[in-house]
């Protein structure tokens, strides 16, 4: 590139040099940029920096204000009480009022944001508006976790003057956003990048620091990392795991090792037994492939060390309510795992092979099937492979339940009701992707997450989720695999990314 | 020849027809690539029942063809914009990799063509077709990584991946210039692999027509052998490179698909990939729609020029 | 066979000679699958791991082994499977011409002009990715090519002497098929057959780098796209996937070319021309 930017540099007027610009890479286009509508990745990833939610999360998860500069919950936490920052206005110049607030939440995030309304809808009795720029929440019942729900990848904030003149899914504003976040959107060019410029009216004084923040849409992950070394972009979000020993002696580009992003966050990447099938539904089997699989191999091998063996079915990224030993009787012991399998009388057949297994999942976990095809066929189990794209996979899984295993990456996010009780609970069976896939009922299960996501106090809610992974490590209908680790790299004279979170280039400098 | 061009819609409709049932009938619906990680049974419902999903297969497609007619190509469910805006942007780039890969591999097969009948030894004779066989059989997504381990990271001239630079974005002449700097390295890909088949027709019609009497006539009457070759030969030789562009163009543009992928290049073969994948309906139908009707008027035109310049051949549609 | 395209077409058979070799031996040099085995991962190429091993610590030179079997498999697959369609339409629309050649004419317009390759990616999504499925959709689009080429021939047989002969003497269409056209078209249709493998070979090297083959089956387009994380980390991971690639694609068309061309060479005539333009115009691309 030296050639070229040394054209660059003669042709160009010394104006272009003024604007700080920081270039970011992705690698999915987003199609649009309506947060709201969407829970995807590709979507957020651009438009969180656009929008702005309540509150903002910190490094520990930690709810800090966002567009809300106050707040106050009650002692019974049904009423969480939001002040809007006086100086919030949107890019158009308009104020953000409660009015917003209330529009968004009833006509956008209860209908088509997947995750928030399946976690908010039902428990929200009412918003009010007692002024523009003050917002209740009144809940069903006491929901403590309910604060760190509010911030810009669960429940952005759009513009009610723009939107309610139409269908939010369909509107123009969608590929024109009006946000009132740190970036004012510019251009968007599909499938090549997104272009913003700095919002200079943003609440929070002085950031954003750069003037210009460009995310190119580069699908590659090692064309990322050629970007970024050879100076193209500054930031980039999937680096491939194999250069991180490489990455680590190079002085000019700095690591930042996150559990979470903007599409989630605390994944474990989880196998689903099918509790309706012939084999799966012996937990002889499910114990015994608990035993076969070497995963320390995995997070050496297919996650070059970005991740953990995951010790309990909830993340430990969610410390209070993670079980240390839950899952510690499953050592690794291929030895073990034939013993089981011989008595539950899948014997060894002439050819070596006790019994054949298939596996669904998306192509881009195919690393850990191919990984598990290894340990598993040490042990006599002949693993089948089946990738489905995403669609046919959705379809396959959690519509027609064809399958007998199958691997996908549950995010867990801030608290387990956002993310782990979909898995477990006996209502989420039947067609409803990402949810129940295992079909496991258990009514203690069910009674207890219950319990645990109306209870106020931390602690009290830890002892019930203890509770539920002890139960769960018995019963075993998901075998947790890894906890996996996002890996983000950027150059060094750059710093201040807030990696785990949608508006990750706030404090950029 | 208006036969001919009856037969297109109704080679279309069908087309699109048995794309439609295809499509529909492959597992899954756009609704897990709209929600994100997490779908609600209100949500797959709201959603179904805004696109009109639920409804019985034909009705769908009648409904379809009936705006097809009107010019209605449909809103595109994953970038919510119509598809004819979409595939627009997206055709752009992938032209731009087609066209000119197209004209200069036939220039240069051609004259390379040329240089391996008129060569007096056998060996350089016979070694441009083999070196070209050779280089246009390594894999085109290798191929493509093989020069950008060497022109863009070993020498560092051109630039890794995409249509135009990130830090910068440029107006005007500048954006063109750039536009070409990022062109050349997928351009070389494709031309690279499309030269052999060029070089190899121009030297087997070439070599026929040397065989033929009217040459030895024109040697006889005085010109030496290269100038009879130009004058006469080549031009018959030629004819046929001509004829088969129009064919390659249909190839290369689905072909593209994998230049595409290694330079991150934002053509029309990605976005078909995207589109499958998400299931967008819409846009994989306009894709078709557009491919289909190019190659078909392409195979029109290639005939009629066929026809207008060798004045032997009479028009049919087949043989 | 005069000698200089004896040398080219055994220069061919050189270089598809370890794609031959594993498609015959794989059994007895790699017994053991590629996906199966673990050793250390990442280590260079040594006498014990003659091309290295890969980021799973298994062998590439298994690997490619069976990525070749594999992808000859594929080609033969789809060949035999296009070409039995192929040539059995052929043979009817030139035998009963009419309204079964218009028909079979229309169709294969049809299928020339919907992108093929986008088709079968879209199968891909709707079958789900194994081998089998692969074959018969790549070998389902690649017939109209060698069906027209077999038509033209046997439009131009039937009118010899001894078909007339033989339809007069009350043999019908299986029988002259059997004895006759058959053997006639042979020489044509086995002079355009390496390319066809040559393009089947190309087309699964290309879905499976897209990601699109199948999972089970080692393929090296597979190699080379898993490889180009490692480019820097594990240079032969890129290096021998290509390189065997290019040669076996080298191979099949400098056979096609060496053949091709003394065809060329021997007889010039019309319609000759007519099928030599038909069957360059399925090179790769």
């Amino acid at each position: 590139m030296k050639i070229f930017a040394t054209i660059l540099l003669i042709l160009i007027p010394f104006s272009v040099f003024a604007e700080k610009t920081l270039v970011v890479a992705t690698a999915a286009d987003p199609g649009h940029l309506n947060p709201g509508i969407t829970t995807g990745y590709n979507v957020h990833v651009f438009a969180d920096s656009i929008y702005s939610g309540l509150i903002m999360l910190n490094k520990n998860l930690q709810p800090e204000p966002d567009l809300a500069e106050s707040w106050t919950i009650s002692d019974d936490a049904k009423t969480f009480t939001f002040n809007i920052r006086k100086d919030a206005k949107w890019h158009d110049g308009h104020s953000v009022t409660s009015e917003d607030v209330k529009y968004t939440f009833e006509n956008v995030l209860f209908k088509y944001h997947s995750r928030t309304k399946s976690g908010l809808g039902k428990k929200v009795k009412s918003i009010l508006t007692p002024n523009p720029k003050k917002v209740i929440f009144q809940l069903n019942n006491s929901y403590s976790p309910m604060i760190t729900r509010l911030n810009v990848t669960e429940a952005p904030i759009l513009p009610k003057h723009i939107f309610s003149s139409g269908n939010p899914n369909d509107h123009s504003a969608n590929l024109n956003p009006i946000g009132s976040g740190p970036f004012i959107f510019k251009k968007y060019k599909k499938g090549e990048s997104v272009e913003l410029l700095k919002n200079k009216n943003f609440y929070i004084k002085g950031l954003p620091y750069f003037d210009k923040l460009v995310m190119r849409i580069i699908p590659d992950s090692v064309s990322q990392l050629l970007a970024l070394q050879s100076g193209e972009v500054d930031y980039i979000d999937r680096v491939p795991g194999a250069e991180l020993k490489r990455l680590q002696n190079n002085p000019s580009i700095a690591l930042a090792r996150n559990t979470a992003g903007p599409g989630g966050g605390n994944c474990i990447v989880t196998i689903t037994y099918n509790l309706d099938k012939n084999k799966t539904s012996n937990l002889a089997v499910r114990k015994a492939l608990a035993h076969a699989i070497d995963r320390d191999r995995i997070v050496k091998q297919v996650l070059f060390g970005l991740g953990r063996v995951a010790s309990a079915p909830i993340n430990k990224g969610i410390a209070w309510a993670h079980e240390y030993n839950s899952l510690k009787e499953y050592d690794f012991s291929p030895q073990k795992a034939e013993d089981i399998l011989d008595q539950a009388g899948y014997k060894r057949k002439s050819d070596g092979i006790r019994m054949t297994l298939d596996i669904v999942h998306f192509p881009r976990f195919s690393k850990y099937i191919e990984a598990m095809k290894q340990d598993l066929s040490k042990v006599g189990i002949n693993l089948v492979s089946r990738a489905l794209d995403r669609s046919a996979a959705v379809s396959t899984i959690f519509e027609k339940r064809d399958f007998d295993l199958n691997l996908i990456s549950y995010c867990n996010g801030a608290d387990p009701d956002i993310g782990v009780k979909r898995m477990y609970v006996s209502t989420n069976i039947g067609n409803i992707p990402f949810s129940n896939g295992a079909a496991y009922r258990n009514l203690k299960i069910d009674s207890l997450f219950d319990d645990a996501g109306q209870i106020a106090d931390n602690n009290l809610r830890a002892k019930k989720y203890k509770q539920i992974q002890n139960i769960l490590a018995n019963d075993l209908p998901y075998w947790w695999l890894v906890e996996r680790q996002f890996l983000t790299a950027h150059n060094s004279n750059v710093s201040g990314f807030r990696s785990w979170s949608g508006n990750f280039a706030l404090n950029a400098k | 020849m208006i036969a001919r061009i009856i037969q297109i819609p109704i080679t279309l409709v069908i087309i699109l027809c048995i794309t439609f049932f295809l499509i529909h009938a492959a597992p899954g619906d756009p609704v897990a690539s709209l929600a994100g990680d997490f779908v609600t049974k209100e949500y797959r419902d709201l959603i179904i029942k805004h696109y009109e999903l639920d409804k019985p297969l034909t009705i769908q497609a009648l409904i379809y063809f009936k705006n097809i007619f009107t010019g209605d190509f449909g809103t595109s469910y994953y970038f919510k914009d119509s598809v004819l805006n979409v595939i627009g942007n997206r055709i752009i780039p992938t032209l731009l990799l087609v066209i000119p890969s197209i004209v200069i591999s036939s220039f240069l097969g051609i004259y390379l063509g040329y240089l391996s009948a008129r060569s007096s030894t056998v060996l350089s004779r016979i070694s441009i077709p083999v070196t070209s066989i050779i280089v246009t059989s390594i894999p085109t997504f290798w191929l493509g990584y093989l020069l950008i381990l060497f022109f863009s990271i070993k020498l560092n001239i051109f630039p890794i991946q995409g249509i135009s630079n990130p830090r910068h974005s440029l107006e005007g002449l500048y954006y063109y210039v750039d536009i070409i700097f990022h062109l050349f390295l997928p351009l070389l890909t494709m031309i690279i692999s499309q030269l052999a088949q060029v070089i190899l027709l121009l030297r087997q019609k070439l070599i026929y027509e040397i065989s033929l009497p009217y040459f030895r006539t024109a040697q006889s009457k005085g010109l030496s052998y290269r100038k009879a070759i130009i004058n006469h030969s080549l031009q018959n030789a030629i004819l046929p490179v001509i004829t088969v562009a129009g064919n390659r163009f249909s190839f290369l543009i689905t072909g593209s698909i994998l230049t595409e992928t290694v330079f991150s290049w934002p053509g029309l073969g990605r976005l078909m990939i995207q589109a499958i994948e998400v299931r967008d309906y819409p846009l994989v139908l306009g894709i078709l729609f557009i491919l289909s009707v190019i190659v078909m008027v392409l195979n029109l035109l290639t005939d009629l020029v066929y026809t207008l310049i060798d004045p032997r051949i009479t028009f049919k549609s087949d043989g | 066979m005069d000698n200089r395209h004896k040398i080219l077409f055994y220069f061919g058979i050189i270089l598809i000679s370890p794609a031959l070799f594993s498609l015959l031996f794989s059994w007895w040099i790699t017994p053991t699958s590629f996906y199966i085995e673990s050793h250390e991962a990442f280590t260079e190429p040594c006498f014990e791991f003659i091309m290295g091993t890969d980021d799973l610590g298994r062998d590439l030179f298994t690997g490619i082994v069976q990525g070749l079997r594999n992808s000859l498999l594929v080609g033969i697959g789809v060949t035999f499977i296009a070409y039995s369609i192929g040539i059995i339409l052929g043979m009817l629309s030139g035998y009963y011409r009419g309204l079964v050649d218009y028909l079979l004419m229309k169709l294969s317009e049809i299928f020339m002009v919907m992108p093929h390759f986008l088709i079968v990616i879209l199968s891909a999504a709707f079958l789900g990715q194994g081998v089998i499925n692969l074959i018969l959709t790549l070998g389902l689009f690649s017939w109209e090519h060698i069906y027209r080429i077999v038509r033209s021939e046997v439009l131009s047989l039937r009118t010899r002497e001894y078909i007339v002969a033989a339809t007069a003497l009350g043999g019908g269409f299986r029988w002259i098929t059997y004895k006759h056209f058959i053997p006639m078209i042979m020489p044509t249709v086995s002079s355009v057959m390496p390319l066809t493998i040559c393009y089947a070979i190309m087309a699964e090297a290309g879905l499976s780098f897209l990601g699109l083959g199948d999972p089970d089956q080692v393929s090296l387009g597979y190699l080379i796209s898993n490889s180009n994380q490692f480019l820097f980390s594990g240079w032969w991971l890129f290096v021998f996937p290509g390189l065997f690639l290019t040669l076996t694609i080298a191979g099949f068309t400098l056979i096609n070319f060496s053949r091709d061309g003394l065809y060329m060479m021997l007889s010039p005539r019309p319609e000759r021309e007519a099928k030599v333009q038909e069957s360059d115009q399925v090179l790769l691309y």
